[in-house]
């Protein structure tokens, strides 16, 4: 087939506009907003830290809501501690195994349901009927499983994360244009190019939903798994913290699961930004 | 050469009803040839540029494409350029033109200098690193229209491809389309509802009206090219043929009153 073709130049007007590029008025006007914005949220949290201040030991007993500044020198002392810092790591081993099992699980089972009709056919209303149990309820099943250490929490953080991110996928599988299949194979395109440069690109925007959804469900999945039988974690230790009457310790407990579960969020955004690039430029048509 | 014999085309309804779309249509489509189709929304045109895409199944009659029976998807030498530009969102305008050569194994550098002329030839010259989303309506048509031109299909088909676009942007790419045709010939099918487009850029018109659709006329367009469409539409000549297609248009017109099909 020849394609080296010598169109001559045509001479058009060009027709609308490009998307104009930000002028400088707009964004100082943008970024007086954003001051404001930070401002207000600033004040919203200290009106709220003040509050529990307050009432903490007057209206309330500190052994059952602690104290703003009892809470930061706990945290603080916390995390200088090594015994903490093994907590971390337990916790964290287990969130990321548990998020990449769920995830690989979930893209690929997505995907496989999507493309083969005959497949989701038949597993669909099994894997919806099976998404219905509530998945902490399984807990006590993978301690029995997978044994007091690591994998049982493993396990159930990827059940979790699993079935959030099967559904994103196949639902990206069911939503990518037809029309613009069809128009590649007309153009000439075999499966593998399509899957490659379609189908792929066109999931990325579900796999990144999914990825961030994710977060928050993995230290979940991971956190109930602690909370059942551990000797370690974060969760093991807001559990001991709770038994013991230990407000302070408890709500520094939570802020570090708060603090692994924004590191993660931050990650996933980060390689979502350079994944997505194209989603930030206009609007789609 | 594009031949229609006698294709009839019905679809279930989800409720299991039969409903016929295009009933005993025949019209051929010489090479080289700009052929119009033209008949109001929900007269079965754009079903018949799928069965000619082999994009749905025919389910009686034939069409014959160059003297090969249309069964399954048509891919080899034919472009298609549909309503919406469908051009791939994460690719920019070079990426997006360089796409077909891409797919037929072109060289890198080649297949980049090619994809690059069309992106001047279109007017995109200065946009080629910009994505989609950052286009009008209207660039984004040029684009697509530029891709399909990149790997110089012998045949042509485009639904309404211009049917989103305000009435300025439609004929300021009716004429860039025209131009293109001119220094590029090929046979183009082309559907649209808009009576003014048909007349502006066809050869042939084909009427087809009613539900089912069926081809109410065929009727040759004598006027000279190069056409200037934005003047097009005072001439004398245009108008009678305007008046003549509109009369096969009407609501309860029966069958071709002499008109060769």
């Amino acid at each position: 087939m020849s394609t080296r073709v010598e169109p001559r130049s045509t001479t058009v007007a060009l027709d609308g506009e490009i998307v104009a590029p930000k002028s400088s008025s707009k964004s100082s006007r943008d970024r007086s907003w954003r001051l404001k914005v930070s401002i207000g949220q600033v004040v919203a949290i200290l009106a709220m830290l003040g509050v529990w201040q307050a009432i903490s030991g007057n209206v309330i007993p500190v052994y059952l809501i602690s104290s703003p500044t009892g809470v930061a020198s706990d945290t603080f002392h916390l995390i200088q501690t090594r015994t903490m810092w093994q907590d971390i790591l337990t916790t964290s081993q287990e969130l990321v195994l548990g998020y990449a099992i769920g995830v690989v699980f979930g893209v690929l089972v997505g995907i496989l349901m999507g493309s083969v009709k005959f497949l989701s056919g038949v597993f669909e209303p099994i894997i919806a009927g099976i998404n219905g149990i509530p998945k902490i309820a399984l807990a006590p099943l993978f301690l029995l499983w997978f044994g007091l250490g690591i994998w049982s929490k493993v396990a159930q953080a990827s059940m979790i994360v699993f079935f959030v991110m099967y559904y994103n996928v196949y639902m990206g599988m069911l939503s990518i244009s037809p029309m613009l299949v069809k128009l590649f194979q007309v153009m000439g395109a075999n499966r593998g190019y399509v899957a490659r440069k379609v189908v792929l690109p066109s999931l990325s925007v579900p796999i990144f939903a999914g990825l961030k959804a994710c977060v928050p469900f993995a230290m979940i999945g991971v956190i109930v798994g602690e909370f059942i039988a551990a000797d370690r974690g974060v969760g093991y230790f807001v559990l001991q913290a709770t038994q013991q009457f230990d407000s302070a310790g408890l709500f520094s407990g939570i802020i570090i699961m708060v603090a692994m579960v924004l590191i993660g969020m931050r990650i996933v955004t980060f390689c979502q930004n350079r994944v997505l690039y194209w989603q930030k430029l206009g609007h789609g048509r | 050469m594009l031949e229609f014999r006698n294709v009839t085309k019905r679809f279930e309804t989800p409720g299991g009803q039969e409903v016929t779309v295009l009933q005993d249509v025949s019209f051929t489509v010489d090479d080289d040839e700009f052929c119009v189709v033209v008949g109001p929304s929900g007269c079965g045109k754009s079903t018949l540029l799928n069965l000619a895409l082999g994009l749905v199944p025919i389910s009686e009659g034939e069409i014959v494409h160059d003297g090969k029976r249309v069964e399954s998807i048509v891919s080899s030498d034919v472009g298609y350029i549909t309503q919406d530009a469908n051009l791939l969102p994460w690719s920019t305008v070079l990426e997006n033109i360089m796409s077909p050569l891409e797919i037929r194994g072109v060289p890198k550098t080649e297949r980049r200098a090619t994809a690059r002329e069309w992106a001047e030839a279109v007017g995109l010259g200065k946009f080629v690193d910009y994505y989609p989303g950052q286009l009008s309506g209207g660039m984004q048509k040029r684009c697509s229209i530029a891709r399909t031109m990149v790997y110089d299909p012998a045949m042509i088909y485009m639904d309404e491809p211009f049917g989103p676009l305000d009435a300025i942007t439609r004929t300021i790419l009716q004429e860039t389309l025209l131009n293109l045709w001119q220094t590029r010939r090929k046979t183009i099918l082309f559907i649209t509802h808009d009576l003014v487009e048909a007349i502006a850029l066809g050869d042939t018109v084909v009427v087809i009206n009613g539900q089912p659709g069926t081809v109410k006329a065929r009727i040759p367009i004598p006027l000279s090219r190069p056409r200037e469409i934005r003047h097009l539409a005072a001439s004398t000549e245009f108008v009678e043929l305007h008046t003549k297609i509109w009369s096969y248009l009407e609501p309860g017109v029966e069958s071709n009153a002499g008109e060769l099909v």
